[in-house]
């Protein structure tokens, strides 16, 4: 009879480890969640980045460009450029009008092909992540010449560029936010990204 | 007659007495558990706020909050001991490790000339890598 009551007495011991399963099984959930969304967050800001030194990059060769076209341009709104004055102008605002559409395209793809690569490294780990907010397309607005009217440089919209990272399901976790900033060094200007949390 | 009844007054004392020692016990391991998770926990969240950068204050107080709000039977004493940490950053490993310590007070003190029990410590590690 005291065997009985021994094991009787002794069973919340072996419950123990099954509701411990459920404590460790949640905190696996939310480190796992974690994880997922750091190393997505990393891949974003690490392609947005890219993306935005490729665009910085166009800049600086439409401003070359720009450099060649202006004194031609002058020469024919003057009215004193010959026929071949006229064709090299043409052939500049061409190349340029074909360097903006292309760069843009590009950046496009580029700025789609990351929030795949987001996703896929988040799938890896958790389907409890998701982008609560960015911008659906790329947050860049054109700049025209004030000489030429021909589109001299890409703006970066600097609010629009910011992302922010959620959690569905799991409201202990904060959300991240992955934002770009410029970084000028030595003349010259990069892009740069850090991670802010919020509370 | 007699004799069973008091066999069965025995059995029901001892019991009674294995009873509430299993109850204790087990309420001390809840305890334990659940102070070792949220331990693990809180260091996980600075180790990560330190790797990726995000503000150590808030974190800390973050933290606390947590502590104060799962932990209900840890003193401020004890809260504030959890937020000293340790941090160890690796650079052959590529990983930032903090070491988050805490003691609480046991439900029933052992007090005995051999063995004093006061209080419990846990420790947790946890650690992050990170790449340059």
């Amino acid at each position: 009879m005291f065997i009985s009551f021994l094991a009787l007495a002794m069973l919340p011991l072996m419950i123990a480890p099954i509701m411990t399963h459920e404590l460790f099984g949640q905190v696996y959930d939310f480190e796992k969640t974690i994880i997922g969304m750091d190393n997505g967050a990393i891949i974003l800001g690490r392609a947005d980045r890219k993306t935005f030194n490729f665009l910085e990059k166009t800049n600086l060769l439409l401003s070359s460009l720009e450099k060649f076209h202006h004194p031609i341009h002058a020469v024919v709104v003057g009215g004193l450029a010959s026929p071949s004055t006229v064709a090299q102008d043409k052939a500049i605002e061409l190349m340029i009008e074909r360097v903006v559409t292309g760069s843009l395209a590009m950046a496009q793809t580029m700025w789609k092909k990351s929030e795949f690569e987001f996703f896929s490294e988040v799938r890896r780990h958790t389907s409890l992540v998701e982008l609560s907010q960015r911008s659906p397309t790329l947050p860049v607005k054109k700049k025209r010449c004030v000489l030429c009217s021909q589109i001299s440089s890409f703006e970066i919209r600097r609010g629009d560029s910011q992302t922010v990272i959620n959690s569905k399901g799991i409201p202990n976790i904060k959300p991240m936010i992955i934002d770009l900033f410029q970084k000028k060094s030595e003349g010259s200007k990069k892009w740069e990204y850090q991670f802010l949390q919020v509370f | 007659m007699s004799s069973t009844r008091g066999s069965v007054l025995v059995e029901g004392a001892l019991l009674l007495v294995l009873a509430s020692f299993v109850i204790i016990l087990q309420i001390e391991l809840c305890r334990r558990v659940w102070v070792g998770i949220v331990v693990q926990v809180s260091a996980f969240e600075s180790v990560r706020a330190s790797v990726l950068g995000f503000s150590e204050t808030k974190t800390e107080l973050n933290i606390a909050s947590l502590v104060r709000s799962t932990l209900p039977f840890i003193s401020e004493t004890g809260i504030n001991g959890l937020s000293r940490k340790e941090i160890k950053i690796s650079q052959i490993q590529s990983k930032a490790v903090i070491r988050r310590h805490v003691r609480y007070s046991a439900l029933v003190p052992i007090e005995s000339p051999s063995i004093r029990k006061r209080n419990f410590e846990v420790t947790q590690a946890c650690s992050f890598p990170f790449s340059h």
